[in-house]
């Protein structure tokens, strides 16, 4: 499986995963939001050399990981990538604190805010699909347009990767070294999948749009029926 | 309603200014009929389908289905009679399980729990892939996409179902299954394809576009056995007249 | 340049937020004429610069990490208003469902990484250079000067609202020594590559380019309402500096200080003395605290065996939790 593969089914995965049953997952999107906020708030007030308090923190994401099945092993998995970030910066207040006792504090403090920080997000990621977290939006009077472009990134994603594996492709044929895209031709190969993106998309949004998806006149379709 | 589910009149389309893409078409589709739409590329099969959907709204002339005009205003009461199936499987599965992308029509226009799964069913059913209700679409096969594209569309229950090249890729077993689909489908149906056999096996009436207008409207036997005027157009004798 | 949670007081966190949501209304406000042509476009502009922000590269010295904006390239193809509101789009997207900045922080990440590069570079430069008409040299001088300028300008932010904010202790000269020239040159490189895509895109489809011509009425608005916001900022921020400058600790918290050092800053707010409050009561051993502590580790570490003993404690009901309820459903 080539890394386009491996993005595609990710996403995919993600998505399942978020797609479950479990309360956690029925559970009204705003209300997860809120909750969400709350704790990140309560995070962020709490001040990084207070560690005992931030440990105490814990409590929530370690009771919310065990009770609802939320894998910590994937979590880190998927998450890595921020865990090094934050993990660098921790480190970097040890490095540059004069007082290292200070620092030391600082780091573990810094680091376990960050931690702490991704649990709770993670906890929203896990448990809810995107189409939900954007019904939620719209019946918190997010703009529709706004709504809308991020229903549309996400899916559009799918067929941008799916669009980049094929034109690297056929660039990895034609092209003498495997060393990637040169430089030289990054404008071209950027700007044709630009195009052909937007082609593509156009086809999808019609395509949606064609199976009822009038997204100005979403809500109201679906009070229609609701009465 | 009248039996004519589908009246064109005089219809012209530009993309561009002054320089037409379709000119002076006028046809009418009965109710159930199966119409093939053949012609060389640019000759404006897509745009045609383009039209009827209301996806390209800015035309001259008058196009009716269903006795709905179609215009920006009547969009969304036409939708639901007119089922369109992309030539790209992919457009129209952009969601993560064929489940999901089944549902998405039905969840737009009101279906919920139950009900709403009744629907996907039976739309999975009529093309035959009950089985791979859960699949992630990345893992379908091209004959597999294609099936559940036309699912997809189904689920919505049109009247009038557009089919835009749909035998394109396919191997021959698959474009087998396919035609025995849309064989059984109790739909109207408009296909466009340049798969002249394909056309042969799933429609009982022609329309040729050629010139950006329509050349000749006639039975299948007529125009797919001409081979006079299908070469005119750029186009072969279906093969399965050619041996003969 | 995603901020973390960690990072970032809640003053801050909701000034950035007060600051952005200001923007976006002028932004979705500007788009209701054409948003059914353009929202598609904006989607998979957006997906583009989404991959595209994947490729992140590591600031070494800072943890910070820096990859292309985008704002640029999507005002370029969009226009500003669109261009924004994608970016609030991808932004939210990496919060929500990927953990990439945090979900407090996203006022500030929305006005580091979407604003400047669409209302400075988009509004302002990319209309300055583009507005008697394309060439290549304009787009690539519009290009390189438009990203090396609001991704200098993001990173400036992303220092000053960390430095406001009081919670790391790097000193501002090295935060900020490391974070302005990786980001011009970062600036530079995503300059160069946005020309190139735009290039292209205007030798094969020049219609998908924004230019003022196309939108003149907007344009000439926009100029005020970015001078509006920026003013704006300017009130806000010289606001929250001064509050915080002004803001002696008292009480408790002041005598926290004296111990563990003077390092400790704090938000100005009422919060954290109800949260130590909760804290003093909830221990439950005996030397729990700061005050009789020599040592600031030392310190900590009382209170941290105890909170660990508390989080496995409720792990260990959450687990007997589940036991019980499988077995119940077993019968």
């Amino acid at each position: 499986m080539n890394r386009y593969d491996k993005a595609l089914k990710e996403i995919c995965d993600l998505d399942k995963e978020a797609s479950g049953t479990s309360i956690l997952n029925r559970l009204d999107p705003r209300l997860k939001l809120f909750i969400t906020a709350l704790f990140l708030l309560a995070i962020m007030w709490t001040k990084p050399s207070s560690l005992s308090l931030l440990l105490l923190l814990f409590i929530y994401p370690v009771a919310i990981f065990i009770i609802f099945d939320i894998s910590v092993k994937k979590c880190i998995k998927r998450l890595k990538y921020i865990f090094e970030f934050v993990l660098i910066m921790a480190v970097c207040n040890l490095i540059f604190t004069p007082d290292k006792e200070v620092g030391f504090i600082m780091m573990i403090g810094v680091l376990t805010k960050g931690v702490l920080s991704i649990f709770a997000v993670y906890f929203l990621i896990a448990t809810t699909k995107i189409e939900d977290l954007c019904k939620a939006l719209r019946k918190m009077h997010v703009p529709n347009v706004l709504v809308t472009t991020i229903l549309l990134i996400y899916r559009y994603v799918n067929v941008l990767i799916k669009e980049i594996k094929r034109m690297a492709e056929c660039y990895s044929m034609n092209a003498v070294s495997d060393k990637g895209i040169s430089m030289k031709y990054a404008g071209a190969f950027l700007g044709n999948l630009i195009l052909r993106s937007i082609d593509k998309a156009q086809n999808v949004y019609d395509s949606m749009n064609l199976r009822g998806y009038e997204w100005s006149q979403y809500n109201e379709f679906r009070n229609n029926k609701n009465k | 309603m009248s039996l004519e589910i589908i009246k064109i009149n005089d219809l012209a389309f530009e993309y561009v200014k002054n320089r037409k893409v379709l000119k002076d078409v006028s046809f009418k589709v009965n109710k159930g009929e199966k119409v093939g739409i053949i012609g060389p590329n640019g000759a404006g099969k897509s745009t045609l389908l383009r039209i009827l959907t209301g996806l390209e709204c800015e035309y001259n002339g008058s196009v009716e289905i269903a006795d709905l005009i179609v215009s920006k205003k009547n969009l969304k009461n036409l939708r639901k009679n007119i089922g369109y199936v992309f030539q790209d499987s992919d457009a129209q599965m952009f969601l993560t399980t064929v489940k999901d992308n089944v549902a998405f029509g039905p969840a737009n226009y009101g279906y919920t729990g139950e009900e709403l799964d009744t629907v996907v069913n039976e739309a999975l059913k009529e093309v035959g892939i009950e089985k791979l209700i859960d699949s992630p679409i990345y893992m379908l096969s091209g004959g597999e996409k294609k099936l559940a594209s036309i699912a997809t569309v189904l689920a919505v229950k049109p009247e009038v179902l557009l089919f835009d090249e749909p035998s394109g890729a396919l191997d021959s077993k698959n474009r087998r299954r396919l035609i025995n689909v849309i064989n059984s489908l109790n739909k109207t149906l408009l296909v466009t394809s340049h798969d002249l056999d394909f056309i042969y096996d799933t429609c009982d009436r022609v329309l040729l576009l050629g010139n950006n207008t329509i050349v000749k409207d006639s039975k299948k036997e007529d125009i797919l056995t001409d081979k006079n005027l299908l070469e005119e157009y750029g186009l072969e004798l279906p093969l399965s007249f050619v041996s003969r | 340049m995603h901020m973390a949670d960690a990072l970032l007081s809640p003053a801050v966190a909701c000034g950035m937020y007060a600051l952005s949501a200001g923007a976006t209304a002028v932004s979705i406000n500007k788009l209701r004429e054409d948003e059914d042509i353009l929202v598609p476009k904006m989607g998979v502009l957006g997906a583009f610069v989404f991959a595209a922000q994947m490729a992140n590269f590591t600031i070494p010295g800072t943890g910070a990490s820096g990859h292309i904006c985008g704002g640029m390239l999507l005002s370029a193809m969009l226009g500003p208003y669109a261009g924004f509101v994608s970016m609030i789009g991808i932004l939210l997207i990496q919060c929500l469902f990927f953990a990439d900045g945090g979900l407090m922080a996203l006022g500030g990440n929305i006005w580091n990484m979407a604003f400047y590069g669409c209302f400075l570079g988009g509004a302002v430069i990319w209309k300055l250079f583009t507005k008697k008409g394309l060439t290549r040299t304009k787009i690539v001088l519009a290009s390189v000067i438009g990203s090396t300028v609001s991704l200098s300008l993001g990173a400036f932010s992303v220092t000053l609202e960390t430095l406001i904010s009081k919670i790391t202790t790097l000193p501002f000269g090295v935060f900020l020594g490391a974070m302005i020239p990786i980001h011009i040159v970062i600036g530079v490189v995503e300059g160069l590559l946005t020309a190139a895509v735009l290039i292209f895109v205007y030798e094969t489809r020049p219609e998908f380019l924004w230019t003022e011509n196309a939108s003149e009425k907007d344009a000439k608005m926009s100029a005020k309402s970015v001078i509006a916001i920026l003013a704006v900022m300017t009130v806000v921020l010289g606001a929250g500096v001064s509050l915080l400058a002004s803001s002696n600790p008292d009480g408790l918290e002041w005598s926290v200080e004296n111990v563990a050092g003077d390092f400790l800053e704090s938000a100005p707010s009422t919060a954290p003395q109800i949260i130590t409050g909760i804290q003093e009561k909830l221990a439950f051993m005996p030397d729990y605290g700061f005050k009789n502590s020599d040592s600031a580790v030392a310190t900590s570490l009382s209170g941290v065996v105890g909170s660990l003993i508390v989080v496995a404690l409720v792990a260990a009901g959450c687990y007997l939790l589940k036991a019980v309820k499988k077995k119940n459903e077993q019968v």
